[in-house]
């Protein structure tokens, strides 16, 4: 919504803010959640038998999160530049600032968290050549074998 | 508590690469291909948002402010 506005409204000090507060949640949030979830996202495949590259599903995840995150980082020179027009601009100008480019990057970001979670939920199958290495390598659990106790 | 790796149905799982992966392959393929067209014909990137929009601040002085890192 907040990056919508400023297409949407001709009220300066409504596209001003929304221009400067685009610009702290991005840094002040954006930015940190999304270097937290790319850390957790590698503790989580490198501490549990799923692994980082075994599956195709995480290794999909993985390359998703590097490029959004490496896309985030690119963009905040924009909403930077941005917020800064809109502060130092006069009203009339700030009034027809309006520009796509942060709801199209939204969007663009929504998509692809959705595209994330599905993977996160189905967990399509398929093994990397290193997960098939890997399953070679591993004895099969029984599931016949019965439970000691 | 992560799920653990369905052991069960590894056997369908070890053979080459998946119609899925594919498709997301082919989807991101077309992706990167259509923004480099843009970055190409100036249509995407930093510039095209800030450019002629307002005139250039004079020199030393500076519109940013200080609530976020430089």
């Amino acid at each position: 919504m907040l990056a919508a506005l400023p297409l949407v409204s001709d009220d300066p000090q409504l596209v001003r803010g929304s221009y400067l507060s685009l610009r702290v949640i991005g840094w002040y949030a954006l930015v940190p959640f999304g270097v937290a979830s790319l850390a957790t996202g590698l503790v989580q495949s490198l501490g549990t038998t799923w692994g980082l590259l075994r599956h195709y599903w995480v290794l999909l995840k993985l390359l998703m999160n590097v490029l959004a995150t490496a896309v985030l980082l690119l963009y905040m020179q924009t909403l930077d530049d941005l917020a800064a027009q809109a502060q130092a601009a006069p009203d009339v100008t700030v009034a027809s600032m309006g520009d796509p480019s942060p709801i199209v990057h939204a969007l663009g970001a929504i998509g692809l968290l959705l595209a994330a979670l599905a993977l996160s939920v189905y967990k399509p199958r398929g093994l990397t050549r290193r997960g098939r290495r890997h399953a070679a390598a591993t004895p099969r659990r029984s599931l016949a074998s019965p439970r000691a106790g | 508590m992560l799920e653990q790796p369905d052991n069960t149905t590894r056997d369908k799982a070890t053979q080459g690469m998946p119609t899925w992966v594919k498709g997301f392959a082919i989807a991101a393929a077309v992706l990167v291909v259509l923004v480099v067209v843009m970055l190409l014909t100036g249509g995407h990137g930093p510039g095209r948002h800030t450019q002629g929009r307002l005139p250039a601040p004079a020199a030393g002085q500076s519109t940013s402010t200080n609530l976020v890192p430089a």
